[in-house]
């Protein structure tokens, strides 16, 4: 309970006031300059790297264009093409010709662009103060280690602690000397503060050496330890492909075999080989929750979008009904081989609900490891699968695992670790644990790159 | 003078509005810093870095309460972190259990020295003390409120308190006698 005593120290204090020096004005003035210009900058790095992810897959993308294929085809599809399909197992239902749709139909069909999301971060820092004048004086103090009165024990000492104004009986006359002048020093540099010479006594046993400033730092960033949530952004950028396993991220012509769906029972018509695939761009973008477990581990979740690409090399698009075995038909597929040969981009788009604990590896170095599972959920793909008896390619989403799991790893950089804004760096690989078909067939979605992380104290 | 056409002001980013919002509160806050720390220069870095903030996040300022009680909550909170981050206050600003050793101090003198004197006698007590006592006496902060800023426990926040105003009290009563005693000759 608060009484008279409060009352009046409170009343007294409200009555002081100080000039601050005119420096204290201009170094405001500078630090919020500089950190607004630092927030408009850090607010452009993630969607610098969207755009730019999103420039490279549009470049990527173009390669899909059904347009160069099918000017060919748009007109008539002769009809030595058409039974020149191996085995006879083509079946033209429409007697030579077949009606195409417009080539506008067949845009829209392939058109796979999706926006990714952009985040607006709003950012906050906080960069160190610039060192003051009196840094001279505290390092003279600190040479002056023996010569620091005993107040500084007054843990121990209470006695001592309490009678302050006694203190300077308790130097040796040598000590006072060699203190006052270091007191008058002291009061010349700061002639507002007009403390006297016992406060100036005082103020040589709380000073501590910088020498234990590196460590005593870490010990503050550990006791102000947040249980709060942090939210942030994420995005990235690398490659990806198709492992066959998990020896192996290398896809070549016998791993191909795995895109055909011909039924096991039935025997190779032929020895065409498919192209082989190439890895190509991936990314990811999103929103990141982290908190803080200890001193060294957070937890990370969040939501976000990730998308896988590989590049192969098809022949013409061909719109007429074809079996791919028994009771199964198609009517638009690309074939293999041919005059005119084409690259295609295999795209996969998932939404990923990723689960991650981070370590901090070193604990004076700003190094994280991060590693977890992410859920993922296949929500839209533009890929084709082989079918080696008919020897091309077509689409079917509906032979994919809709759920996926996939494991991650990164190593990042906390490049503003001290800052209300902390911005990590580093690469990243990413393996679908969970087959990519729902088949027996050995695939797997892979991608390595680059992420960023934007995380924002609250 | 209008706050919250400063403050929109201040938004737009208008230096002379920012400047005038610095010259308006700057004494009182600079006031407020020296309290906390144990020198000038310090409480001229809690100042700005305190500054530097209220600029930064003035647009988190609702327009609901007193614009100063905003600022100085900011002060107050960077003066503090300011403490804990500081190496030459670190050592004393630990809380241990050694601290614990409450003194019953009933009575209090009537505090007739000038606010500056006062202040520097708040600012000779250990920096542990100096700072529950500035938050609970002067700030007005109860001792729940405390353990949670400082992450101690509130009974430490309540012994640490009643022996700094002990030592304060203690001084006090020294001042006095020192100035009856002069008047007297």
């Amino acid at each position: 309970m608060q009484n008279n005593f409060e009352k009046g120290v409170r009343e007294k204090m409200d009555e002081l006031k100080f000039e601050p020096s005119e420096p204290v004005w201009q170094n405001i003035e500078k630090q919020i300059r500089n950190k607004k210009d630092r927030r408009r900058l850090i607010f452009w790095i993630p969607l610098l790297i969207l755009l730019l992810s999103g420039g490279v897959w549009l470049i990527y993308n173009t390669g899909n264009d059904p347009v160069a294929a099918t000017t060919k085809t748009s007109d008539q599809i002769p009809k030595d093409q058409i039974q020149g399909m191996p085995d006879g197992r083509v079946e033209n239902r429409t007697e030579g010709t077949v009606n195409l749709p417009s080539q506008n139909d067949s845009e829209s069909q392939l058109q796979t662009g999706e926006n990714p999301p952009v985040y607006k971060p709003v950012i906050k820092e906080n960069k160190p103060l610039h060192k003051k004048t009196n840094n001279d004086i505290n390092q003279v103090y600190f040479n002056q280690k023996e010569m620091r009165p005993n107040v500084i024990a007054h843990q121990s000492e209470k006695k001592k602690v309490s009678e302050p104004l006694q203190v300077k009986q308790q130097v040796t006359k040598e000590t006072i000397k060699t203190q006052q002048q270091l007191n008058n020093q002291l009061i010349k540099k700061d002639s507002t503060d007009g403390v006297k010479d016992s406060t100036a006594v005082y103020k040589v046993a709380v000073l501590e050496k910088d020498s234990d400033k590196k460590e005593n730092e870490t010990f503050a960033n550990s006791r102000s330890l947040s249980s709060r949530w942090k939210w942030g952004v994420v995005a990235g950028a690398g490659f990806a492909g198709i492992g066959k396993g998990l020896v192996s991220f290398n896809q070549n012509k016998a791993a191909l075999d795995q895109f055909s769906t011909r039924p096991s029972n039935q025997p190779s018509p032929n020895s065409q080989q498919p192209s082989s695939i190439s890895k190509n761009l991936s990314f990811t973008a999103g929103i990141a929750l982290k908190k803080q477990l200890n001193n060294r581990i957070s937890l990370l979740t969040g939501l976000q979008y990730n998308f896988y690409s590989n590049k192969m090399e098809v022949g013409q698009l061909q719109y007429q009904d074809t079996l791919l075995y028994s009771g199964q038909y198609i009517n638009r597929y690309y074939s293999n081989g041919g005059s005119n040969m084409q690259d295609y981009t295999n795209q996969y788009h998932f939404i990923s609900l990723p689960v991650a604990i981070e370590w901090r590896l070193m604990q004076k170095k700003p190094v994280l490891l991060q590693a977890g599972l992410s859920l993922q959920q296949l929500v839209n793909t533009e890929s084709l699968l082989y079918n080696q008896r008919s020897n091309l390619y077509y689409d079917n989403e509906s032979v994919y695992r809709k759920t996926q799991l996939f494991s991650n790893i990164g190593l990042l950089y906390n490049l503003k670790g001290k800052s209300k804004t902390i911005l990590q760096l580093g690469p990243q690989l990413q393996y679908g644990i969970t087959n990519l078909e729902k088949s027996n067939t050995s695939k797997h979605l892979f991608s390595a790159g680059i992420t960023a992380q934007l995380f924002f104290n609250n | 003078m209008d706050y919250n056409v400063l403050v929109k002001d201040c938004l737009k980013e208008k230096a002379a509005a920012q400047r005038q919002l610095y010259q308006h509160f700057a004494p009182l806050m600079l006031s407020v810093c020296y309290r906390y720390t144990k020198s000038m220069a310090d409480a001229e870095d809690v100042l700005q870095e305190g500054f530097v903030k209220v600029f930064m996040n003035l647009h988190q300022y609702k327009f609901q309460g007193e614009l100063g009680g905003w600022i100085r909550r900011i002060m107050v909170t960077t003066a503090i972190n300011y403490l804990k981050r500081s190496a030459r206050y670190q050592t004393d600003l630990l809380f241990t259990d050694d601290h614990l050793h409450v003194v019953s101090n009933d009575h209090h003198p009537e505090v007739k020295m000038e606010a500056k004197e006062l202040a520097d006698l708040i600012r000779q007590l250990p920096p542990g003390y100096q700072t529950i006592f500035n938050l609970y006496a002067v700030e007005g902060f109860n001792h729940v409120e405390i353990g949670k800023i400082l992450g101690i426990q509130e009974s430490t926040s309540r012994s640490q308190y009643a022996r700094a105003r002990a030592l304060l009290i203690q001084w006090i009563e020294q001042k006095n006698d020192i100035k009856k005693a002069v008047y007297a000759k």
